[in-house]
């Protein structure tokens, strides 16, 4: 089944009109029932979302990303026994990753880590690119484009990072992203309007070189 | 009335400017609201579909041995948990075995007391628990839960701990 684009089309994870299969709630319950190996699928299906979530949202420079990737299976286990299947299981997942992000967050600005060398003169954190993360065939134009993607998501506020990175890059709907970061839908809706809004006016110079 | 036309009106007639008053009486196209409409949508849409192509440039690769790390992590979480209260386990055992060594309990069976003596005194011993008896007790029970609790290895490296270990019968003295 594809997914409709505009995230408002998608429907809510677990609803009555719900009829997009959740392969991680079915592994979730066999784990519950003593299937050890549904844990190992958990794990492959999901950790690299994971991964990609807590990159998107705290970036490529983090350190500690696959810690926290580590840390969010923790949390699955020690939460094994409350599941219940009422959520999707993706949405009751990044439930998890919001929150170690919010805090990480916090502890990074606390720490004020990154500031001594990734700070922009507004106080922003800047994104930088991978060292060696570039295809050597892609050539310079597709790394300066990735490059500005990065640090135009990495410069968005945290509550429009997050509902950006979960729409456009995981596929949720907007009742989802309200799920998973306690808001409403309505809200989301204007966060990520605005966040696109935001990403296109720093990306325009992109598209007209695209356009050429 | 166009005014140039007025000031001329005595002049001979310009055929060029004929021409251009004839072209000026042509109404300005005007763009249908909903054609305008159209075309912001489309310039939007197209603008959404950049916006996507570039921001799908971007991927994010998750490390190989990412999953076999998850799986040891959870392992090592695991093993944390079960052995959580082996510490002060072993130091009651410790204890215990202390206790009983000092009151002459002998793990092989015998008492310093009684030295060889088995039969009917040992019989005769098991009608009132004695104070040794009760003494090990604890070590008995400690021992119960060890076999019940812990892995193989780890039962091993707990029945390791030598009750007479200088070391651990400082900490138990510290800790009593």
């Amino acid at each position: 089944m594809t997914l409709p684009k505009d995230p408002a089309q998608r429907p809510r994870g677990g609803g009555a009109q719900e009829k997009r299969p959740d392969r991680g709630a079915e592994l979730m319950v066999a784990w519950q029932q003593g299937d050890d190996q549904a844990f190992h699928e958990l794990v492959d299906a999901y950790s690299g979302q994971v991964f990609a979530l807590l990159t998107r949202f705290l970036g490529r420079r983090h350190p500690r990303r696959e810690d926290l990737v580590q840390e969010t299976f923790l949390r699955l286990v020690r939460a094994r026994d409350r599941y219940t299947p009422s959520a999707r299981f993706s949405t009751w997942l990044y439930t998890i990753v919001w929150r170690l992000c919010i805090n990480e967050t916090e502890r990074s600005r606390s720490r004020r880590e990154l500031s001594i060398d990734g700070a922009g003169e507004d106080g922003q954190v800047v994104e930088l690119p991978d060292s060696v993360e570039l295809d050597p065939f892609d050539g310079v134009a597709r790394a300066d484009v990735i490059k500005e993607v990065r640090a135009a998501i990495a410069a968005l506020p945290d509550n429009q990072r997050i509902a950006m990175v979960l729409a456009r890059y995981h596929s949720l709907s907007f009742a989802e992203i309200a799920d998973v970061v306690g808001s409403s839908d309505k809200a989301i809706k204007s966060l990520i309007h605005r966040a696109r809004e935001t990403l296109r006016a720093r990306l325009q110079p992109l598209f007209e070189r695209e356009a050429i | 009335m166009n005014p140039r036309r007025e000031q001329d009106e005595g002049a001979p007639r310009d055929p060029r400017n004929e021409l251009d008053e004839l072209l000026g009486l042509d109404p300005e196209p005007r763009l249908p609201d909903v054609v305008r409409q159209r075309i912001h949508d489309q310039l939007a849409a197209e603008n959404d579909r950049m916006l996507d192509a570039v921001l799908g440039m971007d991927e994010v690769t998750a490390p190989t041995d990412l999953g076999d790390r998850i799986h040891s992590a959870v392992r090592a979480e695991a093993r944390r948990r079960r052995s959580r209260p082996l510490g002060w386990v072993a130091v009651a055992a410790a204890a215990s075995l202390l206790l009983a060594a000092s009151l002459g309990w002998d793990p092989r069976g015998r008492s310093a007391e009684s030295g060889a003596s088995g039969g009917e005194g040992a019989v005769a011993a098991l009608d009132v628990p004695s104070a040794e008896l009760l003494a090990v007790l604890p070590l008995l029970e400690s021992l119960e839960f060890l076999e019940q609790e812990l892995d193989p290895f780890e039962r091993e490296v707990a029945l390791m701990v030598d009750p007479r270990d200088t070391v651990l019968l400082e900490l138990v003295e510290l800790g009593g």
